[in-house]
């Protein structure tokens, strides 16, 4: 017991509030994740293949602008948009996806979520 | 109820594998959906966490080399997922304007499987407040009551510094507690 902390001190042994979940629920967790080994690791699956051309055309506007603007200072170098795309990998795009993926339109989401869904 | 270093046999035998996966989940799934509970504050959250988790445990459970104890080794890669949540949590919360500790209040509030009365609230409010690290030597210690030794293998961190995290978050909740914020 520190002197320090009276207040944690008496809350020691009390729990922590939070329910604890039936035994069900974990025999059902091991027959899901069992059923899902095959499948690519979620996260990718979160990211439907638009939300991936999305990024990659916003970073091709970036990188446009960018050598527009350098060009216009000393030499103009015209970015070709294949090989701007074909420069990255997909971990850069992917991570630039997680980095961003709160700034693309939910609705835009909603809709192709939906239109995937539809097609499956 | 058997080992780990027998459940890690039968889990690598595809005979049987599927019974020793169920066993794994039954044994340890309850222990670290309670940890992604204090994490998260939110049941489906936790149960979501939980089941990407064992997804990772399942697919590497060959590549698993025995350097660390089973449920240590399961308990990173659960917390990795429940960091990454939290980040993602956080940055939709930097826009709403409203802090961890706001959200962490509002949310146990609003939460089913959250019974505890109002200090307790606070208490998961002052945990969200601390630095990664802190916090997870702060429920480690204060609500699992492992001991340094075993921590410092988990966290692959000294006993010395752990203990110094500790004692740091645990004054800092004190005051939060004091405070009422």
């Amino acid at each position: 017991m520190d002197p320090e902390t009276p207040i944690l001190n008496e809350l020691k042994g009390q729990g922590d509030g939070f329910r604890r979940a039936d035994p069900t629920f974990f025999e059902q967790l091991a027959r899901a994740v069992e059923a899902k080994p095959s499948q690519p690791p979620i996260k990718r699956r979160l990211l439907p293949r638009w939300v991936g051309a999305a990024a990659a055309a916003v970073l091709l506007l970036v990188l446009a602008r960018y050598a527009i603007n350098a060009g216009s200072v000393e030499e103009t170098y015209t970015a070709d948009a294949d090989e701007l795309i074909e420069a990255l990998t997909d971990e850069e795009i992917f991570a630039y996806i997680e980095e961003n993926v709160a700034d693309f339109e939910l609705e835009l989401l909603t809709e192709e979520l939906e239109l995937e869904s539809f097609t499956e | 109820m058997i080992n780990d270093d027998e459940l890690l046999i039968r889990l690598r035998n595809p005979a049987t594998r599927s019974r020793a996966f169920s066993q794994l989940v039954q044994t340890y799934g309850p222990r670290l959906h309670a940890h992604l509970l204090r994490m998260l504050h939110k049941r489906a959250d936790a149960d979501d966490v939980l089941q990407n988790a064992f997804v990772k445990v399942h697919r590497g459970i060959d590549g698993f080399r025995g350097d660390s104890q089973l449920y240590s080794w399961m308990y990173r890669i659960t917390t990795n997922e429940a960091l990454a949540w939290l980040r993602k949590r956080k940055r939709v919360l930097s826009l709403e304007a409203e802090n961890e500790a706001q959200w962490v209040d509002r949310q146990l509030k609003a939460e089913p499987f959250f019974e505890g009365g109002e200090i307790m609230r606070l208490l998961h409010a002052a945990i969200a407040t601390l630095p990664d690290k802190q916090r997870e030597v702060f429920q480690l210690r204060y609500f699992e009551e492992l001991p340094y030794r075993k921590i410092s293998e988990m966290l692959q961190t000294s006993e010395g510094s752990l203990k110094a995290s500790y004692h740091h978050a645990a004054k800092k909740i004190e005051t939060f507690l004091r405070n009422g914020s």
